[in-house]
C-alpha cells in the first residue's frame, strides 16, 4: 500500500520476499500496487494489505485515503484477511497516535495507543514466537512507543526495546514485559523495520501459511540462517 | 570575558595543532563553548551578506570546499571549516582561528558547512543571510529517524530575511523556497545523466507539500531529478536559474546558461556540487573564467575516488557513508559506467557511530544493485564480520550470479586482499566506509 509514500527503510523488498517464499511454497503471489492516495482500492481483490513504515507526518493522509472506502476496508478486516503494519504505520490501525504538538485517530481495528517518542532510538531487534522455529531479527528505528494495549504482543523480545520503550536483553525474560508489537486475528503490528521478511524468510512462510491455509515445508534458507546467527552473536556481545 | 576566552581558545588551538593535529578542528571550540556559550554572537566585523551556510544531507562538505576554494581562487579572503567540523563547536574553532586578538573577524567571507541538526542554533547566533541547501534525504536514521525530522529542523532555521540556494531537482529542498526572502534554483538537466530505477518495485517519495506520491520523469541521483505532484501541482522548475545543460566528458566541459566551465569530476552527484558553486559565485559577480579555473584546480578531499595500487591490482576507492543510500547508489552508478573487467570489494559494516552499535544494512535495499548484474564484474567480494551474509543476500535479490559472489567473513585486511589477489582482474573497486579504506591504504603503503 502506497509504497512511494511509505518509503523509509528499503522495505519494498519485503514484497519480493513474499514472492520468493511463496514460490518456494508452491503459491502464486500476485502483488498489486496502490500508488496514489487518490487511487480507488479494490479490497475484494486482496488477501493481505501491506503497509511499510513511513514518516509520521504522512499518516493522517493515509488514514483519510483509506476512510474514503471505510466499508470496504472494514469488510476486509472483518473477513480475517491480513494486514501488516510496520513502525509508524501501526498508527493506521491503532486507536490514536499522539504527536508532540498534535494527534490523529487511526482506523481503530486494534486496541493500541501510540505516542511519539521525544528521542529517536535505533537498535537491533530480535524476537521469538512460539509457532516459528527460528528467531526473527531486524532493526528498529523507534519514533513511537505503544503506551497501552490490550492486544497480544506479536512476539517476545530477546534483544531490543519493548513496546513501552525499555531495553530487553535476555532469552528468558518474563512475558509481562518483553512484548513487541501486537497481533489480533491476522492484523500484525511490529517495529521490525527494513527488509525483515527478506532477512527472515521463515516469517514470510509463517504468514503466508496463516493467510492461505496451505501448509508447506520450510525450505533450507542457509544464508539467512547464517546471518541470523551472526546478528544474535553480535547483539549478545556488543557494547 | 569574551576576549579572554578568545585568547584562551587561540592558545588551545595552537597547542592542539602541535600535540594532536587530528583533533584540531573541534577541540578548542568544545572548551570555549563552555566558557562563553554565545561566542559566535560576540565576534565583531562579520558581514552578514558574506556569510554563506551550506547544509543538507549529502554533498555539503564537497560543496563547501569547492565554493570556498573558488572564492579564494578569485582573490578573496575566506574563512571556512573545510576540515568538516560542521557542529557549533567546530564553527567556533573556525572563528577562533580567523579572529584577531581584539575579537574582529579578519577575513572577508565566512563560508561554513553546517550540520542540519545544528543549523538553528548556529543561525540564531550568526544570522547568515545566505543558506545553500544541497538535499534533504535519508541519512543516519539512528539519529534522524526520517527525512521529515531534518526537513523540519532546516525549515525552522529559515527566516524571511534569508536568501536560499535550493536544489531544483530535490523536492524537499525546493519546497523550502516558499519560506524565505528570495531564492535561486540550481540543478542538472533531466535525461543528461539519468539512471532509471523504475521497475515494479521502484519507489519515489511523498510530496513535501501534500504527501501524495511524487512522480519522477527521470533520476539524476536517487530521488533527485525532474519531478511533479499530480495532486497539488508542486514540481521542479522547467528552467532553473542555474542548470547544467551539457556535459562533454571528452572535452572536459559542462555548460550553464550558455557558458562553459571546466569538468574535472564527472560523477552525477558532483555535477550538483558544480551547479551550486557556479550559482553562488555568479551571484557574487565572480567572473566565469575565474570560476572555471577554480573548478580545474580544485582537488576533492581525500578518500573519495582515490586510487591505490596493491601488487598488480589498481584499487579505486568509492566512499560510502553508513545508513545513507544515496552515497551507496552514487558508487554503484559510477561503477556501472566502467565497462572494464574488474572486482568489486564491498563492505557495509555494522553501524558504530553512536551507542548502541547495530547491524543496519537496510539502506542497501534502497539502492539499485541490479545495474551491476551485467557489468563485467568478475567477482563480488562481500567482506566484513557481522553483516557480510546480509550483503550477500541483498546481492542475491538483485539477481547477481551466486558463482560470482564470495563471502569473506572477516575484518582482517590481509585475508581480504589475499582474496583480491586470487582474482584475474587488474582493476578493482573498493566500496566501504572511509575507515576501511584508510586501513587498507596504510597496509598497502607499508608493504
Amino acid at each position: 500500500m502506497y509504497p512511494d509514500i511509505l518509503n523509509l527503510h528499503g522495505d519494498r523488498y519485503n514484497l519480493l520476499s513474499f514472492t520468493k517464499v511463496g514460490e518456494d511454497m508452491g503459491l502464486e503471489i500476485d502483488i498489486k500496487k496502490v500508488t496514489y492516495l487518490s487511487d480507488k482500492v479494490n479490497f475484494n481483490e486482496a488477501d493481505i494489505l501491506f503497509f511499510n513504515p513511513g514518516e509520521l507526518v504522512v499518516m493522517p493522509d493515509i488514514i483519510s485515503a483509506l476512510k474514503k472506502d471505510k466499508a470496504g476496508i472494514d469488510s476486509f478486516v472483518k473477513a480475517g484477511k491480513g494486514v501488516i503494519t510496520i513502525g509508524n504505520s501501526m498508527g493506521i490501525v491503532a486507536n490514536k497516535t499522539e504527536r508532540e504538538d498534535s494527534s490523529f485517530d487511526g482506523l481503530q481495528y486494534v486496541d493500541v495507543d501510540i505516542k511519539e517518542r521525544e528521542k529517536i532510538y535505533g537498535d537491533d531487534l530480535i524476537i521469538k514466537r512460539e509457532d516459528i522455529e527460528n528467531n526473527i531479527a531486524g532493526i528498529q528505528i523507534r519514533s513511537i512507543d505503544i503506551t497501552r494495549t490490550s492486544e497480544t504482543p506479536f512476539g517476545n523480545i530477546i534483544y531490543g526495546l519493548n513496546n513501552a520503550g525499555v531495553i530487553i536483553k535476555s532469552e528468558n525474560t518474563s512475558k509481562e514485559n518483553n512484548g513487541e508489537g501486537f497481533i489480533k486475528n491476522n492484523i500484525v503490528g511490529t517495529n521490525l523495520l527494513g527488509p525483515v521478511f527478506v532477512k527472515n524468510p521463515w516469517l514470510a512462510h509463517w504468514y503466508l501459511e496463516k493467510i492461505s491455509g496451505i501448509r508447506a515445508n520450510l525450505k533450507d534458507y542457509e544464508t539467512e540462517l547464517k546471518s541470523l546467527e551472526k546478528i544474535r552473536e553480535f547483539n549478545f556481545n556488543k557494547r | 570575558m569574551f576576549l579572554l576566552t578568545l585568547l584562551f581558545g587561540k592558545i588551545l588551538a595552537k597547542l592542539i595543532s602541535i600535540i594532536s593535529p587530528s583533533r584540531g578542528s573541534n577541540f578548542s571550540g568544545k572548551i570555549v563553548i563552555k566558557l562563553c556559550p554565545n561566542f559566535l554572537k560576540k565576534v565583531k566585523g562579520i558581514n552578514r551578506d558574506k556569510i554563506i551556510f551550506i547544509t543538507g544531507t549529502n554533498g555539503k562538505s564537497t560543496s563547501t570546499n569547492l565554493i570556498a576554494h573558488a572564492f579564494k581562487s578569485a582573490g578573496n579572503k575566506v574563512a571556512t571549516n573545510g576540515e568538516g567540523a560542521n557542529l557549533k563547536t567546530g564553527i567556533i574553532t573556525t572563528l577562533i582561528k580567523n579572529t584577531s586578538l581584539l575579537g574582529k573577524f579578519n577575513k572577508e567571507y565566512l563560508i561554513l558547512e553546517v550540520d542540519e541538526r545544528s543549523l538553528f542554533d548556529v543561525q540564531s547566533e550568526l544570522n547568515s543571510k545566505i543558506i545553500c541547501i544541497t538535499n534533504i534525504q535519508k541519512d543516519q536514521v539512528q539519529r534522524n529517524g526520517d527525512p521529515d525530522y531534518i526537513y523540519q529542523k532546516i525549515k525552522k532555521s529559515i527566516s524571511d530575511d534569508v536568501f536560499l540556494f535550493v536544489n531544483n531537482d530535490e523536492p524537499r529542498s525546493l519546497s523550502l523556497k516558499e519560506n524565505c526572502k528570495g531564492h535561486i534554483t540550481y540543478g542538472v538537466k533531466g535525461g543528461l545523466i539519468t539512471s532509471n530505477k523504475e521497475d515494479f518495485f521502484g519507489v519515489s517519495m511523498p510530496c513535501p507539500i501534500c504527501h501524495e506520491a511524487l512522480d519522477f520523469d527521470n533520476y539524476n541521483i536517487c530521488n533527485v531529478g525532474k519531478f511533479s505532484c499530480h495532486s497539488c501541482g508542486f514540481k521542479s522548475n522547467e528552467n532553473p536559474d542555474y542548470q547544467i545543460e551539457n556535459v562533454d566528458k571528452e572535452n572536459r566541459v559542462f555548460t550553464i546558461n550558455g557558458e562553459q566551465f571546466y569538468l574535472k569530476y564527472e560523477a552525477s552527484h558532483f555535477l550538483y556540487n558544480y551547479a551550486l558553486c557556479v550559482a553562488v559565485l555568479k551571484t557574487f559577480n565572480i567572473d566565469s573564467e575565474k570560476i572555471s579555473e577554480a573548478l580545474k584546480t580544485f582537488v576533492n578531499v581525500g578518500g573519495r575516488l582515490d586510487k591505490i595500487t596493491y601488487k598488480n591490482k589498481t584499487i579505486t576507492y568509492l566512499r560510502i557513508k553508513q545508513e545513507n543510500p544515496e552515497t551507496l547508489q552514487n558508487c554503484l552508478d559510477y561503477i556501472k559506467t566502467d565497462e572494464k573487467k574488474k572486482v568489486l570489494l564491498i563492505e557495509l559494516e555494522k553501524v558504530h557511530d553512536i551507542i548502541p552499535e547495530y547491524s543496519n544494512t537496510f539502506y542497501a535495499y534502497d539502492c539499485n544493485f541490479e545495474i551491476l548484474k551485467n557489468n563485467n564484474i568478475e567477482k563480488f567480494l562481500c567482506f566484513g564480520d557481522e553483516v557480510c551474509y546480509d550483503l550477500y543476500n541483498r546481492l542475491s535479490y538483485a539477481g547477481i550470479d551466486s558463482k560470482k559472489m564470495v563471502v569473506i567473513e572477516t575484518d582482517d585486511n590481509d585475508l581480504i586482499l589475499q582474496k583480491l589477489i586470487e582474482c584475474d582482474s587488474d582493476e578493482a573497486y573498493l566500496v566501504a566506509p572511509l575507515k576501511r579504506y584508510d586501513d587498507i591504504k596504510k597496509k598497502v603503503g607499508n608493504e
